[in-house]
């Protein structure tokens, strides 16, 4: 595998589970990357470096937005929220990667192994 | 306590973002720094090896560094780029109509100026008002943070849209009807041209000139 392909399965992959994470909830940044860890039991996993850029860019594609909160403790945390063009980019996505994996379960029998 | 925005600040070294946009990135790692370290204290570690885990998300804090700045900074220049040139331009393009279509409607009449055989049309007062138009969207692109170059381009904006324009309509005459007029004489077309465009970019120049100083930086 190239690595550029692995790049863009990487980001898409990184895209899909930040975006599902807040449609449920707004999360600040070390919330998102500790329940990605957990759901899925950490076979993805995002550490600070990792993380913020992919916020950012998320941010900056108008996908998420992000504001100052303070959370349980009384800390000041950014908080952020998946905007209407975050979820109108989310159905799509899931779409895509189902599709995806659907087509390489056919292809490596997947589930089956 | 540590004090982590210190320590992000120092580790990131310069970012070449705005004051409160590199303040509110460095707050946010902070926070995340110190969040992993109350996980890590939270799970049985000792001080300094929670912070030491905690580091280690970052291998490299030049790249992060950089990263970051790719990101937020091309996002800053979009936003300039509207404030600064698109903005005003329009602006001054749809001020500029506005009133030539009023002058029009007041009734008042085109000034002819002969040069030889060809006669060049101005309406005196819409140039008499482009100095203030050109200069009023220069200042204000000078406010934006607008270079030189986005002063003098949003002060012609009018001038350019009209240039294209006429380039569209001379050769869409020229090679698709094709109007033998405009071939037979460029000169006319050329006195044309510089009715439309010329003319008025120079009123609009002359106004921008007094903000043509050094960029002023953009207003937060």
């Amino acid at each position: 595998m190239t690595k550029r392909i692995r790049t863009q399965i990487a980001r898409g992959s990184a895209e899909l589970a930040i975006l599902a994470l807040l449609a449920e909830q707004s999360l600040y940044g070390f919330e998102i990357s500790k329940r990605i860890a957990e759901k899925t039991e950490g076979a993805l996993q995002f550490n600070l470096a990792s993380l913020y850029p992919m916020l950012y860019d998320l941010e900056k594609r108008g996908l998420v937005a992000g504001r100052w909160e303070a959370n349980r403790a009384g800390r000041d945390r950014r908080y952020y929220c998946l905007t209407s063009t975050g979820k109108r980019r989310l159905a799509p996505l899931r779409r895509e990667w189902g599709f995806f994996f659907r087509a390489l379960d056919s292809l490596a029998g997947v589930t089956r192994a | 306590m540590r004090d982590w925005n210190a320590l992000v600040r120092q580790r990131l070294g310069k970012v070449n973002l705005g004051a409160t946009q590199q303040d509110e990135v460095i707050s946010e790692l902070a926070s995340h720094l110190e969040d992993l370290v109350d996980d890590h204290l939270a799970l049985g570690l000792s001080e300094p090896d929670a912070i030491a885990r905690a580091l280690d998300e970052v291998a490299n804090w030049r790249a992060l560094s950089k990263r970051i700045q790719r990101t937020k900074h091309e996002e800053e220049l979009m936003n300039a780029r509207v404030r600064n040139f698109w903005l005003p331009g329009f602006v001054c393009l749809v001020s500029a109509m506005a009133l030539v279509m009023i002058l029009g409607w007041a009734g008042v009449r085109p000034h002819l100026v002969a040069i030889g055989s060809l006669s060049l049309v101005l309406y005196l007062p819409w140039l008499a008002a482009l100095p203030l138009l050109g200069a009023a969207t220069s200042y204000w692109s000078s406010r934006a943070g607008g270079q030189r170059s986005a002063r003098i381009a949003v002060a012609l904006f009018p001038a350019f849209a009209m240039l294209a324009i006429c380039c569209f309509v001379v050769i869409t005459s020229a090679i698709f009807e094709p109007n033998a007029f405009i071939i037979t004489h460029p000169v006319n077309v050329v006195v044309t041209v510089s009715n439309v465009v010329v003319v008025p970019a120079a009123a609009l120049l002359l106004g921008s000139l007094p903000f043509l100083t050094p960029a002023r930086r953009p207003q937060s």
